[in-house]
Protein backbone atom coordinates (compact mmCIF):
# COMPACT_ATOMS: atom_id res chain seq x y z
CA UNK A 1 0.00 0.00 0.00
CA UNK A 2 1.48 2.92 -1.07
CA UNK A 3 1.90 6.09 1.67
CA UNK A 4 0.45 8.43 -0.45
CA UNK A 5 -3.63 8.78 -0.71
CA UNK A 6 -4.27 10.62 -4.13
CA UNK A 7 -7.48 12.75 -3.85
CA UNK A 8 -9.43 13.76 -7.11
CA UNK A 9 -11.49 16.76 -7.56
CA UNK A 10 -12.90 18.76 -10.44
CA UNK A 11 -14.92 21.87 -9.90
CA UNK A 12 -16.83 21.07 -13.07
CA UNK A 13 -17.95 17.60 -14.34
CA UNK A 14 -20.91 17.84 -16.54
CA UNK A 15 -20.73 19.94 -19.64
CA UNK A 16 -17.06 20.50 -20.06
CA UNK A 17 -14.94 22.05 -22.70
CA UNK A 18 -12.23 19.51 -23.13
CA UNK A 19 -9.48 22.38 -23.56
CA UNK A 20 -10.53 24.04 -20.53
CA UNK A 21 -10.86 21.35 -18.38
CA UNK A 22 -9.43 21.78 -14.57
CA UNK A 23 -8.42 18.73 -12.78
CA UNK A 24 -6.82 18.55 -9.19
CA UNK A 25 -5.20 16.24 -7.10
CA UNK A 26 -4.19 16.40 -3.74
CA UNK A 27 -1.93 13.81 -2.01
CA UNK A 28 -2.00 12.87 1.60
CA UNK A 29 0.31 11.02 3.53
CA UNK A 30 -1.41 8.85 5.68
CA UNK A 31 1.59 7.18 6.95
CA UNK A 32 3.56 7.84 10.18
CA UNK A 33 7.14 7.85 7.80
CA UNK A 34 8.09 10.53 5.55
CA UNK A 35 6.94 10.03 1.64
CA UNK A 36 8.21 11.77 -1.22
CA UNK A 37 6.60 12.62 -4.49
CA UNK A 38 8.63 14.86 -7.33
CA UNK A 39 5.65 17.07 -7.66
CA UNK A 40 7.28 18.21 -10.55
CA UNK A 41 7.25 15.03 -12.25
CA UNK A 42 3.76 14.03 -11.22
CA UNK A 43 2.81 17.24 -13.03
CA UNK A 44 3.23 15.75 -16.31
CA UNK A 45 -0.61 14.62 -17.28
CA UNK A 46 1.00 11.97 -19.88
CA UNK A 47 2.62 10.48 -17.12
CA UNK A 48 0.34 10.24 -14.47
CA UNK A 49 -3.09 10.86 -16.02
CA UNK A 50 -5.34 7.60 -17.24
CA UNK A 51 -8.21 8.57 -19.09
CA UNK A 52 -10.64 6.13 -20.58
CA UNK A 53 -13.63 6.72 -22.79
CA UNK A 54 -16.81 5.55 -22.22
CA UNK A 55 -15.90 1.82 -23.76
CA UNK A 56 -12.85 1.77 -21.09
CA UNK A 57 -10.39 2.19 -24.02
CA UNK A 58 -7.23 4.64 -22.97
CA UNK A 59 -7.68 8.55 -24.54
CA UNK A 60 -3.99 9.09 -25.22
CA UNK A 61 -2.71 12.49 -23.97
CA UNK A 62 0.02 14.30 -26.01
CA UNK A 63 3.72 13.43 -24.86
CA UNK A 64 5.18 14.90 -21.72
CA UNK A 65 7.70 17.27 -22.63
CA UNK A 66 11.79 16.05 -22.09
CA UNK A 67 12.69 15.44 -18.55
CA UNK A 68 14.47 18.34 -16.81
CA UNK A 69 16.66 18.65 -14.15
CA UNK A 70 13.91 18.67 -11.34
CA UNK A 71 12.06 15.67 -13.11
CA UNK A 72 15.18 13.77 -12.37
CA UNK A 73 15.81 14.45 -8.84
CA UNK A 74 13.91 12.05 -6.02
CA UNK A 75 11.43 14.76 -5.10
CA UNK A 76 10.02 16.53 -2.04
CA UNK A 77 9.44 15.16 1.15
CA UNK A 78 5.89 15.38 2.36
CA UNK A 79 5.51 14.38 6.00
CA UNK A 80 2.87 12.50 8.13
CA UNK A 81 -0.33 14.33 7.96
CA UNK A 82 1.24 16.54 4.82
CA UNK A 83 -0.52 17.20 1.82
CA UNK A 84 0.27 18.62 -1.72
CA UNK A 85 -1.96 19.15 -4.20
CA UNK A 86 -1.81 19.73 -8.31
CA UNK A 87 -3.85 21.13 -10.95
CA UNK A 88 -3.91 19.87 -14.09
CA UNK A 89 -5.30 22.21 -16.65
CA UNK A 90 -6.43 22.17 -20.20
CA UNK A 91 -4.50 18.24 -20.89
CA UNK A 92 -7.56 17.20 -22.52
CA UNK A 93 -7.57 18.05 -26.37
CA UNK A 94 -10.48 19.44 -27.95
CA UNK A 95 -11.45 17.49 -30.94
CA UNK A 96 -12.35 14.43 -28.20
CA UNK A 97 -15.60 13.79 -29.15
CA UNK A 98 -18.37 14.60 -26.97
CA UNK A 99 -19.28 12.16 -23.82
CA UNK A 100 -18.40 10.50 -20.80
CA UNK A 101 -14.79 10.11 -19.66
CA UNK A 102 -13.32 8.75 -17.05
CA UNK A 103 -9.69 9.93 -14.99
CA UNK A 104 -7.83 8.88 -12.44
CA UNK A 105 -4.43 9.54 -10.91
CA UNK A 106 -2.16 6.20 -11.79
CA UNK A 107 1.85 6.98 -10.32
CA UNK A 108 3.54 3.47 -10.87
CA UNK A 109 6.93 4.60 -10.16
CA UNK A 110 8.62 5.71 -6.45
CA UNK A 111 8.97 9.33 -8.20
CA UNK A 112 5.01 9.52 -8.51
CA UNK A 113 4.23 7.95 -5.34
CA UNK A 114 3.82 4.13 -6.56
CA UNK A 115 5.50 0.94 -7.93
CA UNK A 116 5.00 -1.53 -10.68
CA UNK A 117 3.69 -3.50 -8.05
CA UNK A 118 1.85 -1.12 -6.27
CA UNK A 119 1.09 2.15 -8.04
CA UNK A 120 -0.62 4.98 -6.47
CA UNK A 121 -4.28 5.28 -7.82
CA UNK A 122 -7.09 7.66 -7.11
CA UNK A 123 -10.49 6.69 -7.47
CA UNK A 124 -11.90 7.32 -10.84
CA UNK A 125 -13.60 10.81 -11.50
CA UNK A 126 -16.23 10.70 -14.40
CA UNK A 127 -16.42 14.03 -16.64
CA UNK A 128 -18.66 14.74 -19.53
CA UNK A 129 -17.31 16.46 -22.73
CA UNK A 130 -19.76 18.97 -24.09
CA UNK A 131 -19.95 19.03 -28.08
CA UNK A 132 -17.45 22.24 -29.53
CA UNK A 133 -19.29 25.22 -29.77
CA UNK A 134 -18.58 28.40 -32.08
CA UNK A 135 -18.08 28.80 -35.97
CA UNK A 136 -17.22 26.20 -37.91
CA UNK A 137 -13.60 26.56 -39.42
CA UNK A 138 -13.60 27.95 -42.91
CA UNK A 139 -16.96 29.57 -42.67
CA UNK A 140 -16.57 33.39 -42.72
CA UNK A 141 -18.06 34.69 -39.99
CA UNK A 142 -20.40 37.51 -40.69
CA UNK A 143 -20.16 41.29 -40.02
CA UNK A 144 -16.36 40.24 -38.80
CA UNK A 145 -14.23 43.12 -40.22
CA UNK A 146 -10.45 43.78 -40.04
CA UNK A 147 -9.82 46.70 -36.96
CA UNK A 148 -8.84 49.98 -38.43
CA UNK A 149 -5.16 49.22 -37.50
CA UNK A 150 -5.05 45.93 -39.59
CA UNK A 151 -1.87 46.61 -42.28
CA UNK A 152 -3.04 45.70 -45.20
CA UNK A 153 -0.82 45.42 -48.21
CA UNK A 154 -0.64 47.26 -50.62
CA UNK A 155 -1.25 45.18 -54.41
CA UNK A 156 1.31 45.24 -56.79
CA UNK A 157 0.23 45.70 -60.53
CA UNK A 158 -0.85 42.76 -61.50
CA UNK A 159 1.35 42.84 -65.15
CA UNK A 160 4.31 43.00 -62.44
CA UNK A 161 4.14 39.42 -61.82
CA UNK A 162 4.49 37.31 -65.20
CA UNK A 163 7.17 40.25 -65.56
CA UNK A 164 8.61 39.19 -62.66
CA UNK A 165 8.49 35.17 -63.20
CA UNK A 166 10.17 35.55 -66.85
CA UNK A 167 13.00 37.22 -65.36
CA UNK A 168 13.61 34.55 -62.66
CA UNK A 169 12.96 31.98 -64.88
CA UNK A 170 15.61 33.44 -67.79
CA UNK A 171 18.00 33.77 -64.42
CA UNK A 172 17.33 30.80 -63.70
CA UNK A 173 18.58 28.97 -66.93
CA UNK A 174 21.83 30.99 -67.01
CA UNK A 175 22.50 29.98 -63.57
CA UNK A 176 21.91 25.99 -64.60
CA UNK A 177 23.57 26.69 -68.23
CA UNK A 178 26.67 28.16 -66.10
CA UNK A 179 26.42 25.44 -63.64
CA UNK A 180 26.80 22.46 -66.26
CA UNK A 181 29.15 23.91 -68.51
CA UNK A 182 31.67 25.44 -65.79
CA UNK A 183 30.92 22.78 -63.13
CA UNK A 184 30.26 20.20 -65.32
CA UNK A 185 26.63 19.36 -62.81
CA UNK A 186 25.24 16.49 -64.64
CA UNK A 187 21.73 14.98 -64.10
CA UNK A 188 22.60 11.62 -63.02
CA UNK A 189 22.18 11.58 -59.31
CA UNK A 190 20.24 8.50 -58.44
CA UNK A 191 19.94 8.17 -54.47
CA UNK A 192 17.81 5.68 -52.51
CA UNK A 193 17.00 5.34 -48.81
CA UNK A 194 15.29 2.51 -46.73
CA UNK A 195 12.15 4.59 -44.64
CA UNK A 196 10.50 3.39 -41.69
CA UNK A 197 7.86 5.83 -39.72
CA UNK A 198 5.49 5.14 -36.84
CA UNK A 199 2.26 5.95 -38.09
CA UNK A 200 -0.53 6.24 -35.73
CA UNK A 201 -4.54 7.64 -36.18
CA UNK A 202 -7.58 8.08 -33.84
CA UNK A 203 -11.01 7.62 -35.29
CA UNK A 204 -13.64 9.00 -33.37
CA UNK A 205 -17.29 9.82 -34.05
CA UNK A 206 -18.49 6.66 -35.98
CA UNK A 207 -22.01 6.74 -36.29
CA UNK A 208 -24.54 3.94 -34.90
CA UNK A 209 -23.63 0.80 -36.54
CA UNK A 210 -20.01 1.63 -36.82
CA UNK A 211 -19.05 2.49 -33.01
CA UNK A 212 -16.30 -0.23 -32.94
CA UNK A 213 -14.56 1.77 -35.27
CA UNK A 214 -13.99 4.59 -32.75
CA UNK A 215 -10.31 3.92 -31.35
CA UNK A 216 -6.65 4.84 -31.79
CA UNK A 217 -4.61 2.47 -34.31
CA UNK A 218 -1.15 1.69 -35.50
CA UNK A 219 1.16 0.92 -37.67
CA UNK A 220 4.36 1.49 -39.97
CA UNK A 221 5.13 2.65 -43.19
CA UNK A 222 8.06 1.18 -44.37
CA UNK A 223 9.27 1.35 -47.79
CA UNK A 224 12.22 1.99 -49.81
CA UNK A 225 12.79 5.51 -52.05
CA UNK A 226 14.62 6.38 -54.69
CA UNK A 227 15.00 9.64 -56.33
CA UNK A 228 16.77 9.07 -60.12
CA UNK A 229 17.41 11.66 -62.17
CA UNK A 230 18.03 10.40 -65.18
CA UNK A 231 14.50 9.07 -65.75
CA UNK A 232 13.10 11.95 -63.28
CA UNK A 233 10.76 9.34 -61.20
CA UNK A 234 10.46 8.84 -57.58
CA UNK A 235 10.44 5.28 -57.24
CA UNK A 236 8.82 3.83 -53.71
CA UNK A 237 9.44 -0.08 -53.42
CA UNK A 238 7.19 -1.99 -50.87
CA UNK A 239 8.61 -5.61 -50.47
CA UNK A 240 5.69 -7.97 -48.97
CA UNK A 241 6.05 -11.66 -47.78
CA UNK A 242 2.54 -13.08 -48.42
CA UNK A 243 1.66 -15.98 -45.56
CA UNK A 244 -0.85 -18.54 -46.64
CA UNK A 245 -2.48 -19.26 -49.93
CA UNK A 246 -3.03 -17.14 -53.10
CA UNK A 247 -2.95 -17.94 -57.19
CA UNK A 248 -0.11 -16.02 -59.32
CA UNK A 249 -2.96 -14.83 -61.41
CA UNK A 250 -4.75 -13.41 -57.75
CA UNK A 251 -1.33 -11.71 -56.91
CA UNK A 252 -1.04 -10.23 -60.22
CA UNK A 253 -4.41 -8.69 -60.35
CA UNK A 254 -3.67 -7.14 -56.51
CA UNK A 255 -0.19 -5.36 -58.40
CA UNK A 256 -1.97 -4.11 -61.19
CA UNK A 257 -4.82 -3.08 -59.33
CA UNK A 258 -2.61 -1.12 -56.61
CA UNK A 259 -0.11 0.09 -58.98
CA UNK A 260 -2.86 1.07 -61.43
CA UNK A 261 -4.55 3.25 -58.52
CA UNK A 262 -1.43 4.90 -57.34
CA UNK A 263 0.82 5.45 -60.12
CA UNK A 264 1.09 8.16 -62.79
CA UNK A 265 -0.86 9.95 -61.35
CA UNK A 266 1.55 12.91 -59.06
CA UNK A 267 5.15 14.09 -59.04
CA UNK A 268 7.22 15.66 -56.84
CA UNK A 269 8.08 19.12 -57.88
CA UNK A 270 11.16 21.32 -56.46
CA UNK A 271 13.00 24.33 -58.01
CA UNK A 272 16.23 22.34 -59.50
CA UNK A 273 18.31 22.52 -62.91
CA UNK A 274 17.57 18.78 -63.06
CA UNK A 275 14.07 17.13 -64.17
CA UNK A 276 13.06 20.33 -63.58
CA UNK A 277 9.21 19.41 -64.23
CA UNK A 278 9.05 17.09 -61.85
CA UNK A 279 9.89 13.67 -60.72
CA UNK A 280 6.89 11.56 -61.31
CA UNK A 281 5.88 9.35 -58.45
CA UNK A 282 5.74 5.12 -59.27
CA UNK A 283 5.17 2.92 -56.82
CA UNK A 284 6.11 -0.97 -56.86
CA UNK A 285 4.76 -3.81 -54.74
CA UNK A 286 7.00 -6.74 -54.60
CA UNK A 287 6.42 -9.82 -53.45
CA UNK A 288 9.02 -11.64 -51.78
CA UNK A 289 10.10 -14.14 -49.22
CA UNK A 290 12.37 -12.78 -46.96
CA UNK A 291 14.15 -8.71 -46.15
CA UNK A 292 10.12 -7.71 -46.24
CA UNK A 293 8.87 -4.12 -45.65
CA UNK A 294 5.25 -5.93 -44.49
CA UNK A 295 3.81 -9.14 -43.77
CA UNK A 296 0.52 -9.78 -45.86
CA UNK A 297 -2.07 -12.69 -44.62
CA UNK A 298 -4.11 -13.68 -47.06
CA UNK A 299 -7.73 -14.73 -46.44
CA UNK A 300 -10.99 -14.36 -48.00
CA UNK A 301 -11.44 -10.67 -47.23
CA UNK A 302 -9.28 -7.78 -46.68
CA UNK A 303 -9.65 -6.69 -42.64
CA UNK A 304 -6.84 -4.51 -42.40
CA UNK A 305 -3.48 -3.79 -43.64
CA UNK A 306 -1.83 -6.93 -43.13
CA UNK A 307 -4.79 -9.06 -44.11
CA UNK A 308 -6.12 -8.90 -47.20
CA UNK A 309 -8.76 -10.80 -49.43
CA UNK A 310 -7.52 -13.08 -51.80
CA UNK A 311 -9.72 -11.98 -54.39
CA UNK A 312 -10.15 -8.44 -53.52
CA UNK A 313 -8.60 -6.11 -55.97
CA UNK A 314 -10.54 -2.86 -54.56
CA UNK A 315 -10.05 -2.44 -50.54
CA UNK A 316 -6.30 -3.90 -50.96
CA UNK A 317 -5.38 -0.28 -52.69
CA UNK A 318 -7.03 1.21 -49.80
CA UNK A 319 -4.93 -0.38 -47.34
CA UNK A 320 -1.18 -0.23 -49.96
CA UNK A 321 -2.41 3.54 -49.14
CA UNK A 322 -1.21 3.07 -45.22
CA UNK A 323 1.44 1.04 -46.11
CA UNK A 324 2.57 4.67 -47.52
CA UNK A 325 1.44 6.40 -44.53
CA UNK A 326 -1.44 7.81 -45.43
CA UNK A 327 -4.71 7.94 -43.20
CA UNK A 328 -7.94 7.08 -43.32
CA UNK A 329 -10.79 9.87 -44.13
CA UNK A 330 -13.63 8.65 -42.78
CA UNK A 331 -15.35 9.91 -39.54
CA UNK A 332 -13.22 11.93 -37.47
CA UNK A 333 -9.50 11.36 -37.88
CA UNK A 334 -6.96 12.71 -35.78
CA UNK A 335 -10.13 15.43 -35.25
CA UNK A 336 -10.20 16.02 -38.76
CA UNK A 337 -14.06 15.13 -39.75
CA UNK A 338 -14.29 13.69 -43.25
CA UNK A 339 -17.94 11.93 -42.90
CA UNK A 340 -18.96 8.52 -44.09
CA UNK A 341 -16.92 5.94 -46.03
CA UNK A 342 -16.97 5.16 -49.62
CA UNK A 343 -18.53 8.92 -50.56
CA UNK A 344 -18.90 8.69 -54.26
CA UNK A 345 -16.82 11.56 -54.55
CA UNK A 346 -14.06 10.46 -51.74
CA UNK A 347 -10.59 10.40 -52.56
CA UNK A 348 -8.96 6.73 -51.48
CA UNK A 349 -8.62 6.90 -48.25
CA UNK A 350 -12.56 6.81 -47.84
CA UNK A 351 -13.41 5.43 -50.68
CA UNK A 352 -11.16 2.54 -51.81
CA UNK A 353 -12.89 2.62 -55.51
CA UNK A 354 -11.42 6.17 -56.21
CA UNK A 355 -7.91 7.43 -57.01
CA UNK A 356 -5.70 9.13 -54.19
CA UNK A 357 -5.04 12.95 -53.26
CA UNK A 358 -1.87 14.51 -53.61
CA UNK A 359 -1.76 14.55 -49.53
CA UNK A 360 -1.68 10.73 -49.56
CA UNK A 361 1.75 11.02 -50.75
CA UNK A 362 2.87 13.22 -47.95
CA UNK A 363 5.11 10.57 -46.47
CA UNK A 364 6.82 10.16 -49.68
CA UNK A 365 7.15 13.34 -50.28
CA UNK A 366 8.83 14.06 -46.96
CA UNK A 367 11.22 11.26 -47.62
CA UNK A 368 11.95 12.54 -50.57
CA UNK A 369 12.84 16.03 -49.23
CA UNK A 370 15.19 14.20 -46.04
CA UNK A 371 17.15 12.21 -49.03
CA UNK A 372 17.62 15.37 -51.10
CA UNK A 373 17.64 17.26 -48.11
CA UNK A 374 14.96 20.10 -50.40
CA UNK A 375 11.58 20.87 -49.77
CA UNK A 376 9.37 19.13 -52.36
CA UNK A 377 5.68 19.70 -53.35
CA UNK A 378 3.38 17.25 -54.87
CA UNK A 379 1.65 18.01 -57.93
CA UNK A 380 -0.72 16.45 -60.61
CA UNK A 381 0.96 15.14 -63.31
CA UNK A 382 -0.95 16.57 -66.16
CA UNK A 383 0.23 20.26 -64.20
CA UNK A 384 3.70 21.60 -64.67
CA UNK A 385 5.67 22.16 -61.01
CA UNK B 1 -26.64 -8.97 -21.32
CA UNK B 2 -27.54 -12.25 -23.76
CA UNK B 3 -24.67 -12.34 -25.16
CA UNK B 4 -21.18 -13.67 -24.52
CA UNK B 5 -17.27 -13.69 -25.97
CA UNK B 6 -14.77 -16.16 -25.32
CA UNK B 7 -11.42 -16.29 -27.19
CA UNK B 8 -8.46 -18.73 -28.27
CA UNK B 9 -5.31 -17.80 -29.06
CA UNK B 10 -3.28 -21.03 -30.97
CA UNK B 11 -0.51 -21.24 -30.25
CA UNK B 12 0.22 -19.67 -27.36
CA UNK B 13 3.93 -19.23 -27.92
CA UNK B 14 5.83 -18.67 -31.43
CA UNK B 15 8.95 -17.25 -32.26
CA UNK B 16 7.17 -15.32 -35.55
CA UNK B 17 3.94 -12.95 -34.88
CA UNK B 18 1.98 -14.37 -37.76
CA UNK B 19 1.94 -17.94 -36.62
CA UNK B 20 -0.87 -16.66 -33.90
CA UNK B 21 -4.33 -17.21 -34.29
CA UNK B 22 -7.22 -15.43 -32.47
CA UNK B 23 -10.84 -17.20 -32.65
CA UNK B 24 -13.62 -15.31 -31.29
CA UNK B 25 -16.76 -16.15 -30.56
CA UNK B 26 -19.61 -14.14 -29.75
CA UNK B 27 -22.51 -16.45 -28.24
CA UNK B 28 -26.00 -16.08 -28.23
CA UNK B 29 -26.68 -17.08 -24.22
CA UNK B 30 -30.56 -16.11 -24.13
CA UNK B 31 -33.34 -17.46 -24.18
CA UNK B 32 -34.72 -16.23 -27.98
CA UNK B 33 -32.80 -14.83 -31.77
CA UNK B 34 -31.09 -11.48 -31.69
CA UNK B 35 -29.76 -9.24 -34.66
CA UNK B 36 -26.29 -8.75 -34.44
CA UNK B 37 -24.06 -6.34 -36.79
CA UNK B 38 -21.12 -8.65 -37.72
CA UNK B 39 -19.36 -5.89 -38.74
CA UNK B 40 -17.24 -5.42 -35.59
CA UNK B 41 -16.23 -8.81 -35.80
CA UNK B 42 -14.91 -8.45 -39.44
CA UNK B 43 -11.53 -7.29 -38.31
CA UNK B 44 -8.91 -8.23 -36.00
CA UNK B 45 -8.46 -4.55 -35.22
CA UNK B 46 -12.13 -3.90 -34.44
CA UNK B 47 -12.30 -7.22 -32.62
CA UNK B 48 -9.49 -7.33 -30.48
CA UNK B 49 -7.86 -6.01 -27.86
CA UNK B 50 -4.09 -6.31 -27.42
CA UNK B 51 -1.92 -5.02 -24.08
CA UNK B 52 1.48 -5.53 -23.47
CA UNK B 53 3.02 -6.83 -19.92
CA UNK B 54 3.11 -3.34 -18.55
CA UNK B 55 -0.71 -2.82 -19.51
CA UNK B 56 0.14 -1.07 -22.44
CA UNK B 57 -2.01 -1.07 -25.28
CA UNK B 58 -1.10 -2.38 -28.59
CA UNK B 59 -2.06 -0.31 -31.52
CA UNK B 60 -3.60 -2.47 -34.69
CA UNK B 61 -3.53 -1.42 -38.04
CA UNK B 62 -6.88 0.59 -39.19
CA UNK B 63 -9.51 -1.38 -39.85
CA UNK B 64 -11.07 -1.22 -43.86
CA UNK B 65 -13.45 1.08 -44.90
CA UNK B 66 -16.61 0.55 -43.19
CA UNK B 67 -19.31 -0.78 -45.82
CA UNK B 68 -22.59 1.35 -46.20
CA UNK B 69 -24.83 -0.55 -44.50
CA UNK B 70 -24.25 -2.94 -41.42
CA UNK B 71 -24.47 -6.36 -42.35
CA UNK B 72 -26.91 -7.82 -39.65
CA UNK B 73 -27.19 -11.83 -38.90
CA UNK B 74 -29.67 -13.73 -37.06
CA UNK B 75 -28.23 -15.62 -33.77
CA UNK B 76 -30.49 -17.70 -32.63
CA UNK B 77 -30.55 -18.93 -28.81
CA UNK B 78 -27.41 -21.10 -27.89
CA UNK B 79 -25.97 -20.23 -31.84
CA UNK B 80 -22.48 -18.78 -32.12
CA UNK B 81 -20.59 -16.46 -34.38
CA UNK B 82 -17.20 -17.63 -35.01
CA UNK B 83 -14.81 -15.07 -36.35
CA UNK B 84 -11.41 -15.87 -37.17
CA UNK B 85 -8.10 -13.61 -37.11
CA UNK B 86 -4.95 -15.71 -38.35
CA UNK B 87 -1.72 -13.58 -38.64
CA UNK B 88 -3.36 -10.50 -36.45
CA UNK B 89 -0.52 -9.73 -34.44
CA UNK B 90 1.67 -6.77 -36.57
CA UNK B 91 4.84 -7.60 -38.16
CA UNK B 92 6.74 -5.30 -36.07
CA UNK B 93 5.26 -6.28 -32.37
CA UNK B 94 8.42 -6.68 -29.82
CA UNK B 95 8.91 -10.42 -28.12
CA UNK B 96 7.33 -10.64 -25.10
CA UNK B 97 4.17 -11.78 -22.83
CA UNK B 98 0.77 -10.24 -24.47
CA UNK B 99 -2.55 -10.37 -23.42
CA UNK B 100 -5.34 -9.74 -25.78
CA UNK B 101 -9.62 -10.23 -25.48
CA UNK B 102 -12.34 -10.54 -27.59
CA UNK B 103 -14.82 -7.14 -27.79
CA UNK B 104 -17.59 -6.92 -29.09
CA UNK B 105 -18.77 -3.45 -29.91
CA UNK B 106 -22.33 -2.29 -31.42
CA UNK B 107 -24.38 0.52 -30.46
CA UNK B 108 -23.64 2.83 -27.28
CA UNK B 109 -24.20 0.20 -24.79
CA UNK B 110 -21.57 -1.40 -22.56
CA UNK B 111 -19.14 -3.50 -25.47
CA UNK B 112 -18.97 -7.20 -24.51
CA UNK B 113 -15.89 -8.42 -23.70
CA UNK B 114 -14.32 -11.96 -23.40
CA UNK B 115 -11.73 -12.96 -20.66
CA UNK B 116 -8.10 -11.97 -21.18
CA UNK B 117 -5.72 -14.90 -23.21
CA UNK B 118 -2.19 -14.56 -22.48
CA UNK B 119 0.24 -15.68 -25.67
CA UNK B 120 4.36 -15.13 -25.60
CA UNK B 121 6.37 -14.15 -28.59
CA UNK B 122 9.66 -15.01 -28.99
CA UNK B 123 12.42 -13.92 -30.47
CA UNK B 124 13.69 -15.92 -33.40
Amino acid sequence: MPQLEAEVRSERREDVVAGEFVFSVTFTNSSAEPARLNVHQASHPALVLDVRDRNDRPVLLPPPSAPDKEDLEEGQIIRPGESVSIDYVGFLDRSLAPGEYRIRYFGEFPALGGSKEDPLRSEWLTVTLRPERGFVPGIEIPGFKPAPDDHLPRRKPPWLRPIFIFIWNWLWRLWCWILRLLFGRRCDDVRSQEFDQARTETISNAPPGSEAWNGTYGWRARFVLTLDEPNCRARVVIRVRLVGSITAAQRSAWESAIEAAWNSRFKLCRRSCCCSDGLQIATDIQFVSSGEHQVVNVGSTTTNMGNWGASDTVDVSHEFGHMLGALDEYFTVNGVNWGAGRQATGAIMNNPANPPAARHYDTVRQAAGTLRSATYSTTAQSSSC
Amino acid sequence: MTLAASLTIDPSEANTAERFVAICRLINRGDEGVSVNVAPLSSPSLALEIRDISGSPVLLPPPPVPPATAPIERLDAGQERVAEFAGFLPSWTEPGVYRARCRYVSGPDEPTFSDWVSFRLTSR
